[in-house]
């Protein structure tokens, strides 16, 4: 006999890439939930993270940044905040 | 006018004009023609025109006595024929025959053309003779005389009412009437005593009594004829002196029909009970007796309260007795019928005979006797059969029939207790039944149908009954804990599972609707939720799916009864799919994918799952051959690079492909699970009959063990038997060894390797219930914190009840005690350090 | 008041009652407007054996926002320290992060606190508790001195 796999339907489940049980620095929220604006998490609800590494449910930092007290800086280090890029949620 | 006024009119001229008796008599045949006329159920052959004497002068001088005049000018001038006619019209049998005054009408203008009349007053007055009354009044005697005997009247009837009319004229009324009351006691004395000697002839008693009556209504009629001068005068004018035949009703009742007149009236009495009696066990009764003799009951003064009283007691007697021995002898459908029959005759009984004021007494006695009485009786003997009825529509039949009875005597509530009962015995029967699980759902939804239907039909969709399933459903099917709420959502998997093609969208949807309210009765709604996950992560991961408008509809539905959040995962579930399904397209127009399709040749396909929305799976290792980890390596790189800050983890568990498999006999396509299909490429290029070990499968695949066990089971044990397990035998061993079967051979191309992991395992069963106490667990103490903090300090009774309100699922105390106990531990709470029942909120 | 706000409060509560850092306890939070937690000088420090208490006031938009944070009752002596309470300290004010809470401010205090070498009130203290408003947050501060 001889069998060859010809069609393949697998499954995955993503989270985000963050040590486990990671809580946002803002709200307190574990990155696996959703900010509490939010209803729900995943893709309605993304991570953000910085040059500086540091990583924040985006609204949480949105919001932060929108604060005049923040003067732009990353909550954790008050650096300059810059987005990491290379992790940005990828719009299809 | 009225012949009424017609006739004072014509009194007052008379008088006026002259007192000539005879005169007077003339015109007053005219009225007594006119009021029969009027009365229009008499017509006389005498006509005024046959009056003894004439007054030529008079009428001729006069002429405007309407009756002379009408004479006169009918035969002076045929001009006036059509004025005549005219009053013809009005008494059509007033026809002038022309007779002596009518000539001397004629003659008198022809002899003495010229002639004066003059009118002159009496002399003297006009006197009666001394015997007047005594003359007059014993030629009516005889009249009346006669008329009780049946004879023949000796006088015209015209002469009569005149002889009466007279009598009153001259104020002779009262003794007249007092004369006349005489007459009829003394005939009705004679009456009486003929009836006694009749008093114990039970058979004919009744008879004799109505032709006694029916002869004295007969003869009293035509009496009152004759005296109805004296009726429309005298009596009408005289206060306290009744008609005369309402004085011959009372003569009536006193000499025959009163108690004090001995057993007449008691015996006939009696005489119609008993018939009535006859009438109701089944005899055919004389109807017509029966009505005329309690009509003249009716028209005695005597039918209420003497005969009603009686006749209500006899009747409260006889269905008394009847009740309650017909309701042990006879099947409760078969009473109720009984009794409806009974109302049915009862109410016949009313209008054939009765005063139609009796109805609503009768009927209550009724309702108490054969109803009311018996209520529970009733109810504790029949209501579960009739439940139970296998013949439907006679059973709601029958149902219908109870509840309009009982309506009758306000015992609905009674019918409600029974009724919620029995829904929750039965209902309870269903729900603990460990045999039956496999039907419970469509146990329920049959038995949720039929209430229903005996609710819409039977009960008159009365409110209170359709609440009353509502609450015994509720009671019921949350006596089991979780388990009705697993096969609920199992049975709605069930339906929205492929290969339900027997079911239309309208049929489905009804189902769903009919789950959808035995889900509104369970409490533990978060464990129906778990399953529901679960069973909907199978449904859209493996394709069996039967349609995904029946799924979303059944989503909108569980939205619309749970609200938003309670769904809001299951519909991130879909939106993973559908993100998905996009994301492979884009997949498959990428470069990196291009490798995959030309070379490695396996059409991969990937759910990429959210995990907080899905069922948490545990993880199930699993060595791939390299050509799948290339592929699934290829398809993780692009992932990760259009999703940045993401891991990739997969569920080897709820794989599955397509193989092309070539055996001795041919090829075949084999649709197999993940694990299926990675131990079956460890079979790959074998020699014909070569064996390798369970323990060689075990390292090369990486598959634990239960898991592989399954694998190989389904494989070599199931139905379709790709692989031989040497030796033989249901169970996998450790020790057995596998080999690929050479004669392999089914009728289809392709075919479903059954995989046994894919149904579901006792393990993912309490799986499941576990993570949802433990979801429980939390919610509890959330919700204890959350009532200490607002009250502060509150006894543990307290605090338990209130924490059951607050709480969606049914919490067991016991649980409750043990979270409260943990909360203190954690100095949540504490002790009262006097009342060590009382706790206070720490802050 | 948004979900942030309470949420955040009520996990910074929880956290506080289950895991209490030394010295430090929370007295009253009945309500997410203000807090009072007493705060006990470090044995071995210039504040052995004293305890202060501590308000916090937390506006909506906290934690976006620092909370105004002032001793009542008993004021410690120190040289950041005014009379009336308020405290001159930097993360207080401009240097304020949201990733900071209630458990973090005390806990820079009390080393404030601990680090101090004389218990003297800050230089200018009468003149700012004349001028001062009642709330912190409305005074300039400038902080040069961090070596106390």
């Amino acid at each position: 006999m001889r069998v060859k796999v010809k069609r393949w339907h697998g499954v995955a489940v993503w989270r985000w890439d963050v040590p486990n049980e990671e809580v946002c620095g803002i709200c307190r929220v574990p990155f696996d939930g959703c900010c509490p604006t939010c209803k729900t998490p995943g893709d309605d609800c993304s991570l953000i993270w910085g040059e500086c590494t540091h990583v924040f449910h985006m609204h949480c930092l949105l919001r932060w940044l929108q604060t005049e007290g923040s003067r732009g800086q990353c909550p954790m280090d008050r650096r300059t905040w810059g987005i990491n890029f290379t992790k940005l949620f990828f719009l299809l | 006018m009225s012949s009424r006024s017609r006739q004072n009119t014509i009194n007052r001229i008379n008088t006026n004009a002259n007192n000539n008796n005879n005169n007077n008599e003339e015109e007053r045949g005219g009225a007594i023609k006119r009021t029969r006329l009027d009365n229009a159920n008499y017509t006389s052959t005498h006509t005024f025109s046959s009056s003894s004497s004439s007054s030529t002068a008079v009428a001729a001088a006069t002429a405007s006595s309407s009756s002379s005049y009408d004479n006169f000018i009918g035969k002076t001038s045929k001009k006036y024929d059509l004025v005549n006619h005219g009053k013809d019209l009005i008494f059509p049998s007033h026809k002038p025959i022309p007779d002596r005054p009518n000539d001397a009408v004629r003659q008198g203008p022809q002899k003495q053309p010229i002639k004066k009349l003059v009118i002159k007053g009496l002399k003297d007055k006009p006197k009666l003779p001394d015997n007047y009354e005594e003359v007059t009044w014993s030629k009516l005697q005889a009249a009346v005389q006669a008329i009780f005997n049946y004879q023949r009247i000796g006088t015209s009837l015209e002469e009569l009412y005149k002889a009466c009319e007279n009598l009153c004229l001259h104020k002779m009324a009262p003794s007249l009437y007092k004369r006349l009351a005489g007459e009829i006691e003394e005939h009705l004395k004679v009456e009486k005593t003929k009836l006694e000697n009749n008093l114990n002839e039970n058979d004919t008693l009744l008879i004799v009594v109505n032709k006694c009556w029916q002869a004295h209504c007969e003869q009293m009629g035509l009496i009152r004829s004759i005296f109805l001068y004296l009726d429309r005068t005298y009596v009408l004018q005289t206060s306290g002196v009744i008609s005369i035949w309402d004085k011959g009703l009372e003569i009536f009742q006193k000499q025959i029909m009163s108690s004090s007149a001995g057993d007449i009236k008691k015996k006939t009495m009696n005489g119609l009970i008993t018939l009535i009696r006859l009438e109701r066990n089944g005899d055919s009764v004389d109807r017509r007796l029966l009505h005329s003799l309690i009509h003249m009951f009716i028209d005695l003064g005597i039918y209420c309260p003497s005969f009603e009283n009686l006749f209500l007691m006899e009747t409260r007697s006889y269905y008394h007795h009847e009740g309650i021995s017909l309701v042990s002898e006879i099947t409760v459908p078969r009473y109720l019928k009984h009794v409806k029959k009974r109302l049915r005759e009862e109410s016949d009984r009313v209008s054939n005979y009765l005063d139609w004021k009796t109805k609503n007494p009768l009927t209550k006695v009724v309702d108490d006797e054969l109803i009311k009485r018996h209520v529970d009786t009733l109810l504790e003997k029949g209501f579960n059969d009739m439940m139970e009825d296998q013949h439907a529509d006679e059973h709601i039949q029958e149902l219908g029939r109870l509840y309009d009875l009982l309506a009758r005597v306000n015992s609905l509530d009674r019918l409600r207790l029974y009724f919620g009962n029995y829904i929750k015995k039965t209902g309870s029967n269903i729900v603990n039944n460990v045999n039956q699980e496999s039907t419970m759902v469509e146990d329920l939804l049959a038995l949720k149908k039929k209430m229903d239907s005996i609710v819409a039909i039977s009960f008159d969709r009365n409110y209170n009954f359709a609440h009353a399933v509502k609450e015994s459903f509720e009671v019921f099917i949350n006596q089991r804990q979780n388990k009705p709420a697993e096969l609920i959502a199992k049975y709605v998997d069930l339906k929205l599972k492929l290969g339900n093609k027997r079911m239309d969208d309208l049929e489905i949807e009804k189902t769903l609707d009919e789950v959808l309210v035995l889900f509104r009765y369970i409490q533990g709604k978060d464990i129906f939720e778990a399953f529901y996950k679960r069973d909907l992560a199978k449904r859209l991961l493996l394709n069996k799916s039967a349609s995904f408008d029946y799924e979303r509809s059944m989503l909108s539905k569980l939205r619309k009864e749970c609200g938003p959040g309670f769904t809001s995962k299951l519909e991130g579930m879909f939106k993973d799919i559908d993100l998905s399904r996009d994301f492979m397209n884009s997949f498959y127009h990428s470069r990196i994918s291009e490798n995959l399709r030309t070379n490695i040749k396996i059409d991969l396909y990937v759910n990429v799952l959210t995990q907080g929305f899905w069922p948490t799976y545990s993880p199930a290792p699993l060595i791939l051959p390299p050509v799948m980890a290339e592929c699934q390596e290829i398809f993780k790189e692009f992932y990760l690079s259009k999703h940045g800050g993401r891991n990739l983890k997969w569920q080897n568990s709820l794989g599955h492909c397509l193989l092309a498999a070539e055996f001795p006999k041919g090829n075949k396509e084999l649709v197999v699970s993940l694990f299926q299909a990675v131990v079956l490429l460890q079979f790959n290029d074998l020699k014909l009959k070569e064996r390798i070990s369970y323990e060689h499968i075990k390292e090369h695949t990486g598959i634990e063990k239960k898991e592989l066990d399954r694998t190989l089971q389904s494989l070599a044990c199931g139905k379709v038997r790709v692989l031989k397990k040497h030796p033989k035998g249901r169970d996998v061993s450790p020790t057995d060894s596998f080999s690929v079967d050479e004669m392999f051979d089914v009728k289809f191309f392709r075919i479903k390797v059954n995989a046994i992991q894919m149904k579901e395992t006792l393990e993912e069963n309490q799986e499941t219930n576990e993570r949802v106490f433990l979801d429980r667990q939390y919610q509890v103490d959330a919700a204890l914190v959350r009532i200490m903090k607002m009250r502060k300090k509150l006894s543990h009774n307290e605090l338990v009840s209130e924490l059951l309100s607050q709480l969606k699922f049914k919490a067991q105390v016991s649980d409750i005690k043990k979270r409260i106990e943990s909360l203190i531990e954690r100095e949540y709470l504490e002790r009262d350090s006097e009342d060590p029942s009382i706790l206070k909120y720490l802050a | 008041m948004s979900a942030l706000f309470t949420k955040r409060l009520s996990k910074e509560l929880v956290d506080l009652k289950i895991n209490p850092p030394v010295g430090i306890e929370v007295t009253e939070a009945d309500t997410f407007k203000s807090w009072k937690l007493t705060l006990d000088g470090v044995d071995g420090t210039l504040y052995a054996g004293e305890r202060f208490t501590l308000e916090f006031r937390f506006s909506p938009n906290y934690p976006m926002e620092s909370p105004e944070v002032v001793f009542t009752g008993n004021i410690p002596i120190h040289p950041h320290i005014y009379s009336n309470g308020h405290i001159c300290l930097n993360v207080l004010y401009n240097q304020w992060s949201p990733v900071l809470s209630v458990r973090s401010v005390c806990l820079s205090i009390q080393s404030m606190l601990s680090s101090c070498t004389c218990k003297e009130p800050p230089p200018d203290n009468n003149h700012y508790v004349k001028t001062a408003k009642a709330s912190p947050k409305q005074t300039q501060w400038s902080f040069h001195d961090d070596s106390v």
